[in-house]
């Protein structure tokens, strides 16, 4: 991943409804949630919502999926494992040469 | 859907927004690296390409994320990575993972996130110097 993508993602979830949006969704899995359902479990408004969905996805950390009269939003695990995967990368400069259990300990 | 994440949402937003800056982001990958040794901010700067000045600014911005940890050491600070925070936010994004279901996470990068460990390590010495990074 490259830093700016992950600037990109990070900032994007540095914003409260866009953090528990996120969060609920992870929570939801692969499967998704269609919008009118999110807008009730947050209890925020439809075009907050939208507001906020949209800023989610120019991120790439949302895929939607449109099933009849429905658009289905699911995390984009990918994006979101790259990006745990960046911040972790390389702990501790690889165990053999870290200090007596400082990687235990990261 | 029923335990609760260790870090609360206001801790997870410094944490985010700490984060979401390059030259931030850049110096907790670095002090993530180097583990419990951590660095001085005159290595830092060095292996950023960063003025002091700025530098100093984007510490003391993570640090109030919670991100790094200070440590004074007579007239020097050694700025570690707080893993606690850092697994605390990993744990806060993941939390409940797709409902908390086993198969979750296709080619899981959940698996291989540390989990955080209490004890520090008073491993580190003073003078060891840390490996510098590549890229």
């Amino acid at each position: 991943m490259k830093p700016e993508s992950a600037v990109t993602l990070l900032a994007a979830l540095a914003q409260n409804s866009r953090l528990a949006l996120f969060r609920l969704l992870v929570q939801k899995g692969p499967e998704g949630m269609p919008a009118g359902e999110i807008a009730e479990h947050l209890g925020v408004a439809p075009n907050t919502l939208s507001f906020h969905l949209k800023e989610l996805s120019n991120a790439g950390l949302l895929k939607s999926r449109q099933e009849g009269r429905f658009v289905y939003y699911a995390p984009d695990f990918k994006a979101m494992n790259g990006l745990l995967a960046y911040l972790t990368e390389n702990c501790c400069g690889g165990v053999t040469t870290a200090p007596s259990n400082s990687c235990k300990e990261c | 859907m029923a335990t609760k994440s260790t870090m609360d949402t206001k801790a997870a937003l410094k944490a985010l927004a700490g984060l979401a800056q390059e030259s931030r982001l850049a110096i907790v990958r670095n002090l993530v690296e180097r583990g419990a040794i951590g660095a001085y901010a005159g290595q830092l700067a060095e292996d950023l390409q960063c003025a002091p000045a700025t530098l100093s600014f984007h510490l003391k911005e993570l640090s109030h994320a919670g991100l790094i940890e200070a440590q004074h050491e007579g007239r020097h600070i050694r700025y570690v990575a707080s893993f606690q925070v850092m697994n605390g936010l990993i744990e806060y994004l993941t939390h409940n993972c797709c409902g908390g279901r086993a198969d979750c996470f296709p080619g899981s990068a959940c698996e291989s996130i540390p989990k955080p460990k209490p004890k520090r390590a008073a491993a580190a010495r003073k003078v060891a110097a840390p490996r510098r990074r590549a890229g």
